[in-house]
């Protein structure tokens, strides 16, 4: 059984479907155009952003560089004079953004003294400007970086950050610039120790992003600052590259290496994250990291709000379709209820009022006629019905009273043993037969009315009746047929015409006079009788029909019959036949003038047309001479 | 049954296919109707092909050759086959139609 499903909910379902298909490939176009957008826009921000952060930084970086380059020409002058250096290095730390100075002599670039290195610094503490001599005391400077590495090169550079010794709170850097004499010697490092704490400060701008991270890598690649992942300072880059969760940062400092600004993904502790790059005028480079998650955040809020919306949207949708589908379909249920009305018997059901002029007026118009129509037809039926019933039951009424006309009140008579039987095609028939005795005379007749039914039950009804009424007449057996063809050409417009044999035999000494008109010949104990056909009833007036005689000896039988018996037909057509009839008739003699003889001829049609239906009136009639009664008991 | 009627101006001839009995009969009836009118009665029925006919075919005969006397003209039927010929002999009717 297939399961119902109502056309408001299938509808509705469907317009939903679509409706949900459509916005949903809009959203996702949409989404994934916007995704993209915003990801490219937001890259292009970060690089804006990180490109004025590193010029500020390369400003204040070149700052220092510069005041040292511009305070160099003044110490060449008056080199030797400590006093003035120290006073030097006190102007230099007058800077905001320098915390320590110093000039800091080769070894023993005066005689006498090895280390010579007038120094001023901001105390830590009171924040005062403060002078010594290094190396007086502990630090033997030859051997910092700041010192060797730049005596060995001859060139300014920035050392790697470093916490103070003196505990400074934030890291420092030493930028050292080599002062040379006229030959090109280096003779003494001027340094400026540089906190990293503004420069840090100048990252915070860079954090326009929740889970965002800002380095400071060394050109060698050690990170000097790491905001506030400070568990990171101090390590190479590349070693964290190492770790296999942390893809693409090799790609990131190979970029740098070049001095190759960009911006990349890739993977951090197996997150993916994105990194912007960009190197300082120092060689040094600014790293900033952010997650995918912050840039996707404002396209998810996007799909949410378009999310939420669209759900609303078809929420919506789904309930104004249903409400109006169903609405709209209610009288296709109510004339679905009176169609099931009618089924069950109720011709009228209430039909639903329709303002519309739409289809579903069309229905219940159409259903209104319909109902108009099956008042009509049934009307129509019933008088059709009265009226077969009518008719029925008068041709029932006709088919008793044709029954009672032939006589079944068979001669109980010495000479003469005599029976027939009549089985109409339909309730009606056109066959007739006759017998009566009169003064030990038998007379008797069998026709048949061309066609069958009720015209052809008229003319029965009229043949046999004059041939009751004119053979007693005591005419000759010719001029009773005359009379009777007389009297049925009269008046005959339809062409009808009766084929009749008739007889008379006299029972005492067995003379037969018969005249024939046009029915088919008796068998006389099973061989046919010579019979003359002149011409059958009712087709010509005034017709000489010609009378014969033969005399019948004691045991003689005639069997007459309508050609209902010999054309009695298969399904294929095949015929009875003469020949049968004629071999029935001899292997039967026994039971000549018998009930018994007509009823198992009547048995033997049956059999042999194979239940195909009668299709003609059939009637036998068979008699049985019997001189003196002597075989009255056989 | 069938019933193909040619018209040669001067003579109709009808030529019979079949059985006449009571299925056909009806039909039989309303096929021969064209030559139940007109001015050349004169009627040749071609009976090779025809199989049989019951009692009622026999009245369709003869109410057709009653039209064609009443018109003028002449009816024959010819090529009959015996066990139609049969039937006409039978009845008396080849007495009163031509039968060739």
């Amino acid at each position: 059984m297939t399961k119902r499903t109502s056309l408001t909910v299938r509808l509705s379902r469907r317009i939903t479907v679509l409706t949900t298909a459509v916005f949903l490939s809009a959203m996702g176009l949409s989404s994934f155009f916007s995704q993209h957008e915003l990801t490219r826009e937001s890259e292009n921000s970060v690089m804006r952003l990180l490109n004025s952060t590193v010029s500020r930084m390369n400003i204040f970086f070149g700052s220092v560089e510069k005041s040292l380059k511009v305070i160099s020409w003044t110490v060449e002058e008056r080199k030797t004079d400590v006093e003035y250096l120290k006073h030097i290095t006190r102007m230099i730390v007058e800077n905001d953004d320098i915390d320590g100075s110093t000039v800091a002599f080769v070894p023993y670039y005066f005689p006498n003294m090895e280390h010579c290195a007038p120094y001023s610094f901001v105390h830590q503490e009171t924040g005062e400007i403060k002078s010594k001599m290094l190396g007086e005391e502990d630090v033997d400077y030859f051997k910092e970086d700041w010192f060797a590495k730049c005596t060995e090169s001859g060139e300014a550079l920035w050392s790697d950050p470093y916490f103070d010794q003196g505990g400074a709170r934030f890291m420092m850097t030493t930028y050292s610039f080599p002062l040379k004499d006229n030959e090109g010697r280096t003779y003494a490092v001027l340094t400026a120790d540089v906190p990293l704490e503004n420069v840090m400060e100048m990252t915070e701008s860079l954090r326009p992003y929740a889970e965002s991270d800002v380095f400071i890598i060394s050109d060698k690649g050690t990170v000097i600052a790491a905001g506030n992942k400070m568990d990171l300072v101090g390590q190479n880059i590349l070693s964290l590259t190492e770790k296999t969760e942390n893809d693409g940062l090799s790609a990131i400092y190979e970029d740098s290496t070049v001095g190759k600004p960009g911006i990349r993904k890739f993977r951090w502790n197996g997150v993916l994250r994105f990194a912007a790059y960009q190197e300082l005028d120092n060689g040094w480079w600014v790293l900033f990291t952010f997650g995918y998650k912050d840039i996707l955040t404002r396209v998810n809020i996007l799909w949410a709000i378009v999310l939420a919306v669209g759900l609303i949207g078809i929420l919506s949708l789904l309930l104004f379709n249903f409400r109006t589908i169903s609405k709209m379909t209610a009288p296709l249920r109510s004339i679905s209820a009176a169609a099931a009305e009618i089924t069950a018997g109720n011709f009228h059901p209430v039909l639903p009022a329709i303002d519309t002029n739409d289809e579903i007026k069309q229905l219940r118009d159409s259903f209104l006629r319909m109902e108009e129509s099956l008042d009509a037809q049934i009307e129509r039926i019933e008088k059709e019905t009265a009226r077969n019933q009518r008719f029925e039951s008068e041709l029932r009424i006709a088919s008793g009273i044709q029954a009672s006309m032939v006589p079944t009140d068979f001669p109980v008579h010495g000479n003469v043993r005599l029976n027939a039987v009549l089985k109409p095609a339909k309730e009606v028939g056109g066959d007739l037969y006759d017998f009566y005795i009169k003064d030990n005379i038998l007379y008797f007749a069998i026709g048949d009315v061309s066609g069958k039914g009720v015209p052809a039950s008229l003319f029965m009804a009229i043949t046999r009746a004059a041939f009751r009424f004119i053979s007693q007449m005591g005419l000759e057996m010719n001029e009773v047929l005359q009379r009777i063809n007389n009297a049925i050409c009269e008046g005959n417009s339809g062409g009808m015409f009766v084929t009749m044999f008739i007889g008379r035999m006299n029972l005492e000494t067995g003379e037969l006079d018969y005249c024939n008109a046009g029915h088919n010949p008796l068998l006389l104990n099973g061989c046919f009788l010579d019979v003359k056909p002149n011409l059958a009833l009712g087709v010509m007036v005034n017709f000489s029909y010609i009378a014969q005689r033969t005399v019948l000896r004691n045991g003689d039988s005639i069997l007459a019959y309508t050609d209902g018996v010999t054309e009695a037909e298969k399904t294929d057509g095949e015929q009875y036949g003469e020949d049968r009839l004629k071999a029935f008739a001899i292997s039967n003699r026994r039971l000549d003038g018998t009930g018994e003889l007509c009823e198992k001829l009547l048995q033997e049609i049956h059999s042999f047309t194979e239940g195909n239906e009668q299709n003609d009136d059939i009637t036998i009639m068979t008699i049985k001479y019997i001189q003196n009664g002597s075989h009255d008991n056989e | 049954m069938e019933v193909t009627i040619t018209n040669d101006g001067t003579k109709t001839r009808a030529v019979l296919k079949g059985r006449v009995d009571t299925t056909t009969v009806e039909g039989f009836q309303k096929d021969i109707v064209p030559l139940m009118e007109g001015e050349n009665p004169d009627i040749e029925l071609d009976c090779s092909d025809l199989d049989y006919t019951s009692s009622q075919g026999l009245r369709i005969f003869l109410m057709l050759q009653k039209s064609v006397i009443a018109r003028g003209g002449k009816m024959v039927m010819a090529n009959m086959k015996s066990q139609v010929k049969e039937v006409f002999d039978i009845t008396g009717f080849s007495n009163i139609i031509k039968i060739i």
